[in-house]
């Protein structure tokens, strides 16, 4: 699926006091970007940019101010009713940072699995629970795990699960918002493989968002840089991390922890 | 030899010798830390790095006396040279000052009811019988040291109406106020942006060079604590495993954990094709098996290595926990076993150094 | 702060303040088991008690003995007898029955009808939330006492018309937990994975979120029982719900009131009995919260 986004803007209106005046806070300003079929384009920026934002409004769950969002050319609605949000479920599919909360905390994973498979009924009721066991087995995640709940799984295995249900649906395009930061060091590479995995053998494409810049440069084929709501500078990876021509950029990149350098600082 | 006589500093503010804390689960007293060595001399960062289950944050815990009930600790934490595990309540309420801690959300730690002056002038006139006024100027000051701009404004905000970052150098500005001999961080910049995160090491760093203010980071990123720490320590299951100082860490590891960690992290610079994973996930010490507790998950394990704890091992710069400690990456990588561990030799022959 | 192993998690909440060490004892960490257990065990053997009045009670509950008025305890009648000179004791395990009978009335109808109104509040959004919500607050701005006197002013005094009139009171009381426990579940990503699918609000409401409110929903209504039981023994005793010949400990303690300083023990028995109820009712809410959550997580 291609994925357009054209001058997306959203802003928030934030009530201060029961008759105090609205003051309208502009979280995205005219952002457009774009995910090929099968691209890897990742959303970076830092707390307040705004890339969390556009993420949920392409997956659906809020409504753009100005701005349309074009899926293999079609326009999405933008108050989706259930019907529309179920058809662009089966296109896109979100994967959030908190694996614990992402996942219903009393239903074991695998019937929340089994649960999306339904609802898009594109599986034979008897197929289902191999289907469950094919997609825990594809996240790596052993079949007996189906049976846990979150809270007896470990993070990486929750987030894992979380991956399988968000496959469930058959998506074209997975979109990941910082889906790793919660994570330990060892458990995060685990995921990028499974990821990279994932892309391979399903086809699917990714659009990431995160603000961690080595992660980007690992799993992304092209990056977006956001700043306070706005396109700062978009190119490939490459591009953008080895020759970035834009200051914002330049100062992310040289406040990441292996290019730190404090004046004398070792020994 | 022990982890101090390596470490040894000029003016040792803070020591740990031989920690172990244990929790207690349903009936059970089960360790979470397990006879660390540590010491912070006077103008120093030393970074105590690890993942969860590590033992670092029971090890900030049992630093701050701020541990469960029925929690158990042996060994000796010298503050100065006092031992704070062995003092009386009122002497420990005396020395508390000494030092100070700052934690990953400032926001559970500063009552959004209060102004930043009241905030930060409490500790002065609690601790140092300022008046009001004095204790005003003061922490106008400390703001302005922390590097805030406009301190005079500053100081009549309330927390909410400021950002992560500064919120957290406002907690740096408390920690400091009553001039502590030691800086405990733990996690501080763990949930800040990346530039606002270089924004605070710097400040910290500037603060142990102009002021001797001895710094003891915790965090759970390798590569932040090679870039500001003249020492840093990994832990694994309650132990520290290796400690090196200056950049030795990330150019030359020894360990066979931290050489999993670094070559488990992204680059900047670049594009790994697969990142090499440890298998398995980290362990707390309690669920530690016998012999080294990394040895499930090593894959350059010998047989000692399931059976006998293994030594603390000199290397250049440090020490490391690690019967083939002496080998170093290179070496390790060549005569490592074929199969699915593999991919973190092949990672470690990549990285080189 | 989560670690990856659930077992260390349950170890580190809540969340300390790590700068003041914790002074108080082991005892206001959680409910020792066997607090627990004593106060189920007690509940029982009163509800038991008090169904099986009619094997249990030694005389006839309502029969007066007019000669021994305010009698003390004896053999023959153990825990005394009141100004009629009727036995209590016997007065007791039927009034249990109506003590009883009366919160659990109003538990169920609260329940009933405030749980879907709550529902609807957090779900619906909008003019439906400002309308149940504006409706809960008319009926919290009234004292509940003064309002079950109206009622029961307007419909006459009697049993069900007390029962009526508290239960007018915790349906906006259920309501509103209900909404508050929605609407803080509604915050959470899962919720949110299950909109993006197209799931309906029902489907989310009834599938997703009410079972994971079902341990504060069962703890709040436990807790309310207690509490709608001290209401309809408060209305009792100011005459307003039970009519003899009907008992409930309200009314004993109506009864006794004239006479206490003859015989207390008109009082400390029906008073004993309620606090014999409530206090255990607390233990049992707090350890639904508490104990479960904890289970549920470690697990």
């Amino acid at each position: 699926m291609h994925l357009e986004v054209e001058h997306l803007s959203k802003t928030f209106r934030l009530r201060s006091g029961f008759l105090g005046r609205a003051t309208p806070l502009a979280a995205v300003s005219d952002v457009s970007l774009e995910v090929p079929p099968r691209g890897s384009v990742a959303i970076v920026g830092e707390t307040g940019s705004g890339k969390t934002t556009v993420a949920r409004m392409v997956v659906g769950l809020e409504i753009p101010t100005s701005g349309e969002i074009l899926a293999d050319g079609r326009a999405l609605p933008v108050k989706p009713n259930l019907s529309e949000r179920r058809e662009r479920a089966r296109l896109m599919q979100m994967v959030f940072q908190n694996p614990f909360l992402s996942l219903d905390a009393r239903q074991p994973v695998g019937v929340g699995i089994a649960e999306v498979i339904r609802h898009h009924g594109r599986v034979e009721k008897s197929k289902i629970d191999a289907r469950v066991s094919e997609l825990l087995d594809a996240v790596g995640l052993a079949e007996r795990l189906g049976r846990n709940r979150p809270r007896q799984l470990s993070g990486g295995q929750c987030q894992r699960a979380a991956i399988a249900r968000a496959l469930a649906a058959e998506p074209e395009m997975l979109v990941l918002d910082e889906p790793v930061s919660a994570l330990d060091v060892s458990t995060q590479a685990q995921i990028l493989n499974l990821l990279a995995d994932l892309r391979e053998q399903f086809g699917v494409g990714v659009l990431m968002i995160s603000h961690d810049l080595a992660m980007v440069r690992h799993i992304s084929d092209d990056v977006v840089v956001m700043h306070r709501g706005k396109v700062v500078e978009a190119g490939t990876v490459e591009e953008v991390l080895d020759a970035p021509s834009e200051p914002y950029t330049q100062q992310l990149l040289a406040a990441s922890p292996e290019r730190l350098s404090l004046s004398g600082a070792g020994e | 030899m022990t982890v101090s006589e390596f470490q040894a500093p000029r003016d040792v503010r803070l020591a740990l010798r031989r920690v172990s804390t244990s929790l207690r689960v349903g009936s059970q007293l089960r360790p979470v830390v397990i006879e660390i060595d540590l010491e912070v001399g006077a103008g120093e960062i030393v970074g105590l790095v690890g993942e969860s289950g590590s033992g670092k944050s029971m090890t900030a815990r049992t630093i701050a006396d701020a541990l469960p009930p029925g929690a158990a600790v042996s060994g000796e934490v010298l503050l100065g040279g006092e031992n704070l595990l062995a003092m009386s309540r009122r002497r420990r309420r005396e020395v508390q000052p000494s030092i100070g801690m700052i934690f990953q959300d400032p926001r559970a730690f500063i009552d959004p009811l209060w102004r930043v002056e009241d905030h930060l002038t409490e500790g002065l006139r609690v601790h140092r019988g300022l008046s009001r006024g004095e204790a005003r100027v003061r922490a106008i000051e400390l703001l302005d040291t922390v590097g805030i701009d406009q301190p005079e404004r500053r100081i009549h905000q309330y927390p909410g109406e400021m950002s992560g970052g500064m919120l957290q150098r406002v907690m740096i500005a408390g920690a400091l106020s009553v001039e502590p001999a030691v800086l405990l961080a733990d996690e501080a910049t763990t949930a800040l942006d990346v530039t606002t995160q270089a924004g605070i090491v710097r400040l910290l760093d500037r603060l142990r060079r102009e002021r001797g203010l001895a710094v003891l980071f915790i965090t759970h990123d390798l590569a932040l604590a090679n870039a500001i720490c003249d020492r840093v320590c990994v832990m694994y299951a309650g132990r520290i495993v290796e400690v090196r100082s200056g950049r030795r860490i990330f150019d030359d590891p020894r360990h066979p954990y931290t050489m999993g960690l670094l070559a488990a992290r992204p680059r900047v610079d670049s594009r790994s094709h697969r990142l090499p994973v440890i298998h398995g996930t980290p362990i707390n010490a309690m669920d530690a098996p016998p012999g080294c507790a990394f040895h499930p998950r090593c894959p350059y394990v010998l047989p000692e290595c399931r059976s006998q704890p293994p030594p603390l091992v000199t290397v250049d710069g440090g020490v490391a926990r690690c019967f083939r400690a002496e080998e170093g990456a290179a070496r390790l990588s060549a005569s490592s076993h074929v199969g699915p561990q593999a991919d973190v030799a092949l990672a470690v022959s990549e990285e080189g150094t | 702060m989560t670690t990856s192993d659930p077992t260390l998690d349950v170890l580190l909440e809540p969340t300390e303040d790590l700068r003041h060490r914790r002074y108080g004892s082991r005892l206001l960490r959680g409910l020792p088991k066997v607090v627990v257990g004593v106060s189920i065990a007690l509940l029982v053997v009163i509800v038991a008690a008090a169904i099986l009045a009619p094997l249990l009670a030694p005389y006839n509950p309502n029969t007066p003995d007019l000669l021994n008025p305010y009698a003390g305890p004896g053999a023959a009648h153990l825990f005394g007898q009141d100004s009629a000179g009727r036995d209590i004791l016997s007065r007791i395990l039927y009034g249990g029955r109506l003590s009883l009978l009366g919160p659990t009335i109003v538990i169920l109808i609260a329940f009933a009808v405030g749980v879907p109104l709550g529902f609807a509040a957090a779900y619906s959004g909008g003019w439906t939330d400002i309308g149940v919500s504006r409706v809960f607050d008319l009926i919290f701005a009234f004292p509940a006492l003064l309002l079950a006197i109206v009622i029961v002013a307007t419909f006459g005094t009697s049993f069900y018309s007390a029962v009526f009139a508290v239960t007018v009171t915790y349906i906006p009381l259920m309501g509103r937990v209900v909404r508050s426990a929605c609407l803080v579940e509604r915050q959470k990503p899962y919720v949110e994975a299950c909109r993006l699918q197209g799931y309906g609000s029902w489907r989310i409401l009834v599938l997703h979120v009410a079972p994971n409110i079902g341990r504060i929903l069962v703890s709040q209504t436990t807790l309310y029982f207690a509490y709608a039981l001290l209401d309809l023994a408060a209305l009792s005793f100011l005459g307003l719900g039970a009519q003899p010949p009907q008992i409930d400990w309200g009314t004993m303690l109506e009864n006794a009131n004239q006479g206490v300083f003859q015989s207390a023990t008109g009082v400390i028995f029906p008073a004993l009995a309620i606090v014999l109820l409530v206090v255990p009712l607390n233990f049992v809410a707090d350890w639904t919260l508490e104990y479960n959550r904890a289970r549920e997580e470690r697990r």
